[in-house]
């Protein structure tokens, strides 16, 4: 015995395998994340489509939408791959590491916060890079002065 | 590999003109457009064309209408408008002169 989920996909009324369900739901908000523009009004197309699939795949409509029906539509829409590359999504975020700005970390500081702020900007561990940065002053040659001037190089948060 | 990719850039990249050129045979709506697609080789997968419907219905060279069928939901039929027309005869003729071009090119030697 299988849960079934009542959905409306382009205006239609189905019962699905809660399998078949969860797979169309996660197709249809991938493709959405990778059409540029107008996607609300694309993916009521696509819908539309997938419901005409799906009803010539249904022998009567008290038939269960099953994953290999929804996994045949999908075959025929295209992977969501076909549709490009998530381009709302990618590009906010690559924006945002372009914002960030190196900053002494106010929060995350053991001096002056420039282990912190390094560490925060590169999305490292900042005890590793206080290890590493001792480590090279102490034993490796490099002068402490390397640090008073990011100290004041590095503006604070 | 390499081959494979340039053929389906050129196919991508005519594919708004084929669309175009079969409504200017009569309206048609996805089903029918993707099959016609099919059978000249344009089109693996379906889904590609709504996105690309959108497009041309929002720069103004088609619109669409709902209309009833005997099975199953209304169907979007989609029309070229006037504007549709001018832009396909601008592919028209990019697309002559550049089979000329290609054509010269080739019997040069």
């Amino acid at each position: 015995m299988k849960e079934t989920i009542n959905a409306n996909i382009g205006q239609q009324v189905f019962t699905l395998d809660r399998d078949a369900y969860d797979r169309l739901t996660i197709y249809l908000n991938d493709v959405r994340r990778r059409i540029a523009s107008d996607a609300d009004e694309v993916i009521g197309d696509i819908e539309i489509r997938i419901a005409e699939i799906l009803r010539e795949s249904l022998h009567s409509s008290m038939m269960v939408v099953t994953l290999a029906m929804v996994n045949m539509a999908i075959a025929r829409i295209g992977a969501p791959e076909d549709f490009g590359s998530a381009t709302q999504e990618t590009s906010e975020s690559s924006r945002g590491v372009e914002a960030k700005q190196l900053r002494r970390s106010r929060t995350n500081r053991s001096i002056a916060g420039v282990c912190g702020g390094i560490a925060d900007h590169l999305g490292i561990d900042a005890t590793i890079l206080r290890i590493v940065m001792l480590f090279l002053i102490i034993f490796g040659g490099m002068s402490l002065w390397v640090y008073i001037i990011l100290w004041l190089l590095i503006p604070e948060e | 590999m390499e081959k494979d990719n340039i053929k389906v850039q050129m196919r991508k990249g005519i594919m708004e003109y084929c669309v175009l050129a079969i409504l200017a045979n009569g309206d048609s709506y996805a089903p029918a457009i993707i099959s016609e697609l099919k059978s000249a080789e344009m089109i693996v997968v379906e889904g590609t064309l709504y996105p690309l419907l959108t497009r041309l219905k929002n720069a103004g060279y088609l619109t669409y209408r709902w209309e009833e069928s005997i099975q199953g939901p209304p169907r979007k039929y989609y029309t070229l408008t006037e504007d549709g027309r001018t832009y396909l005869a601008s592919l028209d003729e990019a697309w002559d002169s550049l089979v000329e071009q290609i054509n010269n090119i080739r019997n040069k030697h």
